[in-house]
């Protein structure tokens, strides 16, 4: 099965209670559709994140490789 | 020089990697932690970031200002815990005259703030909480 590692940062960090973990993927697995699975809807998952797959922003419909690393990034709030 | 560093930011040398001999104008932005969010006290703020992506997409935001201004930055944003009063993020812009320099520093600071991944938590007597960015003014 092909794994990526997904980083986990903020409030996402908290839910999930890990910085950062493996996880497998399905063949042709879409950055959205794993952000689903991760965390399922409910008060949680109405949490409005941007995608990111090795480094860069890419939308919920990008599919994702064996070894991407990946993160779900909750509303910014630098500055 | 773009970085994320949990130390306190040295103003100056942000400032020092702008300086060219043809620009007349430059600007410093200090972003300060400040103590009240709509009238909560806060204790503490303390900022998160992905490093590893943040630094790349400081460089695209300089790059885009390159192309539309002449001009240089360098943008610095401290993660970790952030004493009140003291610079959360420090960008800098230097450029040959003062209006790209003012354009080009609001356009720097809005992108930050907009698609640098970092993540401000502020801790109050009763709690705490993620505070997101408004849209860009």
């Amino acid at each position: 099965m092909p794994k990526v590692t997904v980083r986990w940062f903020a409030v996402l960090r908290e839910w999930r209670g890990v910085d950062a973990e493996e996880v497998e993927i399905t063949s042709g697995e879409t950055a959205g559709a794993l952000y689903r699975r991760l965390i399922p809807p409910g008060p949680q998952g109405a949490l409005p994140v941007a995608y990111a797959r090795n480094l860069e922003y890419v939308s919920a419909s990008t599919a994702l490789e064996d070894g991407d690393e990946v993160a779900f990034l909750p509303p910014l709030g630098g500055g | 020089m773009f970085a994320i560093t949990p130390e306190p930011i040295d103003v100056a040398a942000v400032r020092s990697a702008v300086v060219d001999p043809g620009f007349g104008a430059i600007l410093v932005f200090e972003g300060i932690a400040r103590d009240d969010f709509e009238g909560r006290r806060v204790l503490q703020l303390a900022y998160e970031g992905y490093a590893e992506m943040a630094v790349p997409v400081m460089e695209a935001i300089a790059a885009e200002m390159m192309a539309r201004w002449p001009c240089r930055v360098a943008m610095v944003h401290r993660v970790g815990e952030v004493p009140i009063t003291e610079p959360s993020v420090v960008i800098a812009v230097g450029a040959p005259h003062r209006a790209e320099c003012y354009e080009a520093s609001r356009y720097a600071i809005n992108g930050l703030k907009a698609r640098v991944p970092v993540w401000k938590k502020e801790i109050y007597e009763d709690g705490s909480a993620w505070k997101a960015n408004a849209p860009a003014e």
